[in-house]
């Protein structure tokens, strides 16, 4: 079965520097189908070059609505596809909740980080109404968040 | 997805803006709460020789389903329930829960 592959990108803005776990962007799933995340990425967005600082970001599996986003449209990279199924999000300006958390990175920001799955080796999203994979800071840093993330994902 | 036994599941790349190198690594997956790490055996190894600073982190290997575990506490406790599983679990139940039983 040949997926559908789409993008979601998004910035972070630094008016949610204060929340140390602010999403950045999210993946969610409907009921109708699951999501595979097989990329991801995240680099500064400031206009200016940006200075030395860390940052802290995670992958976070949910299974409810957490957060408050700012909806994205995901992008087909193959412009024949139709709509993607899955619903993306991009720039909480809430704290979400606990739950199971999937990886974590610290990455600077004048070099960003780039993450790729191995084929079959997918973050999976279940097919379960606001299932989600989100992607946040897990500490408030010392610098000013302006960070662009993507998340490439197949349905 | 993710059970891909002691192999990888994924590439990272980032730089050091020191030096201006390329920082390249690989990933390994916890075949039952699907947790990501940096693969480093080397650092892990020196740890445990106390060649450098810092407490070894246990990885293991479950010999249930043959995939990598993270060895964290809250996943060891859960037992061996492989990660796909689960997510069918989760739909399972997302699915039944609207349906209505007619006797």
């Amino acid at each position: 079965m040949a997926y559908k592959k789409f993008a979601i990108t998004g910035t972070h803005t630094s008016a949610n520097t204060t929340a140390a776990t602010a999403g950045i962007i999210k993946l969610e799933a409907t009921a109708a189908t699951r999501g595979f995340l097989y990329e991801w990425d995240i680099a500064s967005a400031a206009a200016a070059a940006p200075v030395d600082q860390n940052y802290g970001v995670r992958l976070k599996r949910m299974t409810t609505t957490s957060g408050t986003w700012t909806a994205a449209t995901p992008s087909p990279l193959d412009l024949a596809d139709p709509a993607a199924v899955c619903v993306g999000g991009v720039n909480s300006t809430a704290v979400g909740t606990a739950s199971t958390i999937l990886a974590n990175f610290g990455f600077n920001a004048r070099a960003g980080f780039r993450w790729v799955a191995i084929p079959d080796s997918e973050f999976v999203v279940p097919a379960t109404a606001n299932a989600h994979i989100q992607l946040e800071y897990f500490a408030v840093s010392g610098g000013t968040d302006n960070n662009t993330a993507t998340f490439l994902f197949m349905e | 997805m993710g059970l891909k036994m002691d192999r990888p599941n994924g590439y990272f790349v980032t730089w050091d803006p020191i030096s201006g190198r390329k920082v390249e690594g690989e990933t390994r997956q916890c075949s039952h709460c699907g947790f990501m790490w940096v693969y480093d055996p080397f650092v892990a190894m020196a740890r445990k020789l106390g060649m450098v600073e810092g407490k070894p982190v246990v990885r293991g290997k479950c010999f249930n389903c043959f995939g990598l575990v993270c060895g964290q506490p809250a996943c060891l406790k859960m037992g061996c329930v492989p990660q796909m599983k689960q997510i069918e679990d989760a739909e399972n139940e997302a699915r039944n829960q609207g349906r209505i039983l007619i006797t």
